[in-house]
């Protein structure tokens, strides 16, 4: 690290080129860029080959936010349930797909919260379906046997009351 | 949904096969480029996306094979080959800088390899990826290593030893290597460097000794071996790990201290003794510092000590007899020893009855020697104050306090009703100083006699006083009077003397002011210690004679009769036959012939006749007759043994008090720990104590167990 100042700007470039000027002190929640930083690599824009500018965008208005200090303990507890509220908006996505890509950033840039987040809401959203709604949703083939997918049904008969 | 190209196996490995050769280029030759943010990012996603394709494109497993493989590959090609070929310093540093190096490599591998230590390595259980690759290290290289880099290392202390200047960081940062290697926990450390070294110093010090020890004197030798000590404390700081201090110095101490120590305390002309000898302080003192830091070390110096302080202080005791007037200087021998004393060995010998003398009597007589007139004119108040200091330290070694308490107060007495007191200021500082160390009981009686002498002193003055107011009772003779507290003062023999006339008339008026200020108090008079001042009227020239009264009583038998025999001045005296020859010798065959003594021979016997000498005369106008003391030492000797039966009985009873019942054993502890602050009760005479307590049914034995007493009350 070259410079302690909290002002320091890190650049951060997309798959499909766009770049992103963000606050040192903001983008160490990912553990990733976080060990580049540490390593002295992050001087240069940091190439993220796997995250399109509209999930990076998605990804830094999540970690924005969390960075935000609140100034004493009153604004403490409602900038926590700001946060919350926050938080239930940010995984209310359009598009399903853009859920997932959030899933895949999270885990790629390793923001630990953001991961939580967004496996929760992909959790949710398969909480009420049925086995070959699910394998649709994930494009999962069935590649059971009818005999071996009779036998988990029966191993597992309680989860399909 | 997967829109990314799968990455094979093949062509991921190459992308990440140069970023390893470029850190081994990074790590071979600074020339090369650091790695860039594009660089680490495309070696982290690589892998990433290696790890995160569905099966069968997940290669996280031939990942792991790959990253321990990049480490042994680098190891065995390039690290062992430049290792092996370098000895000594070289090696060290060589191997220095391969750790150095390993490390950085473990850290950029680890962090490109990220996302295995996360997911993978965790869920199959395996150590993380940094641990795994500084393991290999130590599987590689340091296994194959240590023990020879051990001895360099070792042999660089070795030179350091010898004189050496050596690089110390390079030293330090080796050693740290033992410890580094295991990642917390110093066995490697241990096993591999820490028993190495203390056997190698074992060794040297092992030889250094054997030599010095022949080739030093005792004060060199201890010179020496406080250095070497010194500076392999020094050596722990500066390069060894914390945890070997205790163990390295223990070892050196032995091999330098434990192993010669008698031969190093019995060097015939440098030895322990001759040290004691010759007051060599400094070198006492370094022997002590170094022995007292080795375990049972000093049982032999104060062995040595003992016997040194016995000894001298029997010669001194003996010289004592010899010139009793002497006592003074050797007392204050015995004082300086005691400061540099071991407790113990100064006790043995305080307490040892040497020919007769007690040590509490001749510390008694030492102090009596300074305090009174003459005995301290030379010293300053300082001094004084200083000695007496000593005499009371010195009292805590000895454990007949009782004995030294009755041997002070006949001396006080003797300075007080003399005076002979140099200084009241001087006998109140030794007092408080007595009581401070024995507590009030100690000195209470002691006070008790100085106060009792100011009184009397005033109630001379009302004497005179009453005199003057009252003509007609006359003593006829100056009479000076101390009415004195009896418990407070030593017993004397009382009046069995017959008294000439006039002083009969002096004791009658003295009787007569007395009871005009107290009715119920008996005045018993001690002649004994009586001073006259008597004029002999010689033909040559009247002489003032100063004299005891028992001395003028026996002269003033002259004024009656010219010549009297040996039975006929007993009986008119009253006094034992003792008294009676003491007086007649200090009156006939002493410096002074006041008194002619038929025959003249040189000891008195009871058919010897005296007659007056009017021939007498000397040079001065007033002499003083001295009168020898009675040996004293006996009868006190007797008192204290009294004294102690009574304190033995007041003891037992005591305990049996608060315990009633109490066994044999226990009840002798507890008295001996009772009476311990004045003295050290024989278990003999507890036995007969208890016997007699028995006898007079204080105690009774229990019917069953006769080793049991029970209290009777």
């Amino acid at each position: 690290m070259s410079s302690s100042s909290s002002s320091k700007m890190i650049e951060l470039r997309s798959s499909d080129g766009e770049t992103f000027h963000v606050e040192e002190t903001v983008v160490l929640q990912s553990e990733t860029i976080k060990q580049m930083i540490d390593d002295d690599c992050a001087n240069a824009a940091i190439p993220l080959p796997n995250v399109t500018s509209m999930t990076l965008a998605k990804v830094i208005e999540y970690i924005k936010k969390h960075a935000e200090k609140p100034k004493d303990d009153d604004d403490k507890k409602v900038a926590e349930e700001d946060l919350k509220k926050f938080d239930a908006e940010f995984v209310k996505v359009d598009q399903e797909s853009m859920l997932f890509d959030l899933v895949r950033a999270a885990n790629y840039l390793n923001i630990k919260s953001l991961l939580d987040l967004t496996c929760q809401a992909v959790a949710d959203s398969i909480k009420d379906l049925s086995v070959e709604e699910v394998r649709k949703k994930f494009n999962i083939q069935n590649d059971f046997t009818p005999e071996e997918e009779a036998k988990v049904r029966k191993e597992n008969a309680w989860a399909f009351d | 949904m997967n829109k990314r190209k799968i990455i094979e196996l093949d062509e991921g490995w190459d992308t990440i096969q140069t970023g390893i050769n470029k850190l081994k280029k990074i790590l071979d030759d600074h020339e090369e480029p650091q790695f860039k943010s594009d660089d680490y990012m495309r070696l982290y996603t690589t892998i990433y996306n290696m790890c995160t394709q569905r099966a069968p494109n997940d290669y996280s497993s031939q990942l792991h094979d790959k990253y321990k493989k990049a480490f042994e590959e680098y190891l065995t090609s390039t690290v062992l080959p430049s290792l092996s070929e370098k000895h000594d310093e070289f090696l060290l540093r060589e191997f220095v800088r391969r750790w150095s190096n390993h490390k950085v490599m473990v850290r950029w591998l680890s962090r490109f390899f990220n996302y295995l230590d996360r997911y993978y390595l965790y869920r199959k259980n395996l150590s993380p990826l940094k641990e795994e690759g500084l393991v290999i290290f130590r599987n590689l290289v340091y296994d194959k290593l240590c023990s020879k880099v051990c001895a360099a290392a070792l042999s660089l202390i070795d030179q350091e030893r010898e004189g050496k200047q050596i690089d110390r960081t390079l030293l330090k940062n080796v050693v740290y290597i033992f410890v580094e290697v295991r990642m917390g926990g110093l066995e490697y450390y241990e096993k591999g460097f820490e028993s190495s070294m203390i056997h190698e110093t074992s060794e040297y010090y092992s030889r250094k000794a054997s030599k010095w020890i022949l080739e030093d004197s005792c004060p060199n030798y201890m010179l020496k071996a406080e250095e070497c000590i010194q500076r392999e404390h020094e050596r722990v700081s500066h390069y060894l790990h914390a945890s070997s201090e205790a163990k390295l110095i223990k070892n050196v101490q032995h091999q330098l201290l434990s192993v010669y120590q008698t031969q190093l305390l019995e060097k015939e002309h440098s030895g322990c003794r001759a040290l004691l000898m010759d007051d060599k302080i400094d070198d006492l003192s370094r022997m002590y510092r170094l022995f007292s830091k080795v375990t049972k070390g000093l049982d032999p110096v104060s062995s040595v000590f003992m016997q040194h302080v016995t000894g001298e202080g029997i010669a001194l005791v003996k010289q004592a007899e010899d010139a009793a007037s002497n006592k003074k200087a050797e007392k204050r021998d015995v004082v300086g020893l005691q400061e540099q004393a071991l407790k113990e060995a100064f006790e043995v010998f305080c307490n040892k009855a040497i020919c007769g003398s007690y040590s509490a009597e001749l510390l008694a007589t030492f102090s009596d020697n300074i305090l009174k007139k003459g005995g301290s004119e030379k010293l300053s108040d300082e001094a004084i104050e200083d000695t007496l200091k000593k005499v009371v330290k010195l009292l805590a070694y000895i454990s007949d306090k009782d004995l030294f308490v009755e041997f002070y107060r006949k001396k006080l007495a003797r300075r007080q009703l003399f005076d002979k007191s140099a200084n009241v200021e001087h006998e109140r500082s030794i007092l408080t100083k007595l009581k401070q160390q024995c507590g009030g009981q100690f000195t209470s009686k002691m006070e008790g006699m100085l106060t009792d002498l100011a009184l009397a002193k005033e109630n001379q003055s009302h004497f005179t006083e009453y005199l003057a107011n009252n003509t007609e009772v006359s003593p006829g003779i100056d009479l000076t009077v101390s009415v004195l507290t009896t418990g407070f003062w030593p017993t004397y023999k009382s009046a069995d003397l017959n008294l000439p006339e006039e002083m009969v008339k002096c004791v009658e008026v003295f009787k007569g002011f007395y009871e005009t200020k107290t009715k119920h108090r008996t005045l018993t008079w001690i002649y004994s210690l009586g001073t006259c001042n008597i004029n002999g009227k010689f033909d040559a020239k009247t002489v003032e004679l100063i004299v005891t009264t028992y001395q003028a009583s026996a002269l003033l038998l002259f004024n009656m009769s010219d010549r009297l025999s040996y039975q006929e001045i007993m009986t008119q005296l009253n006094l034992s036959d003792d008294d009676v020859v003491r007086i007649l010798h200090s009156l006939s065959c002493a410096k002074y012939k006041i008194l002619i003594k038929e025959p003249n021979t040189k000891t008195i016997s009871p058919t010897d006749y005296f007659e007056f000498n009017s021939k007498f005369t000397d040079k001065m106008r007033r002499i003083k007759i001295p009168l020898p003391p009675v040996d004293e030492k006996k009868k006190v000797v007797e008192d204290v043994g009294k004294d102690r039966k009574y304190a033995i009985d007041a003891a037992i009873v005591c305990v049996m008090k608060s315990r009633k019942v109490l066994g044999h054993q226990q009840l002798v502890m507890e008295c001996a720990e009772q009476l311990g602050h004045m003295f050290k009760p024989d278990v003999k005479a507890i036995k007969k104590r208890i016997e007699d307590l028995i006898n007079r049914e204080y105690l009774e034995r229990d019917k069953d167990n006769a080793n049991l007493f029970r209290y009777l009350a």
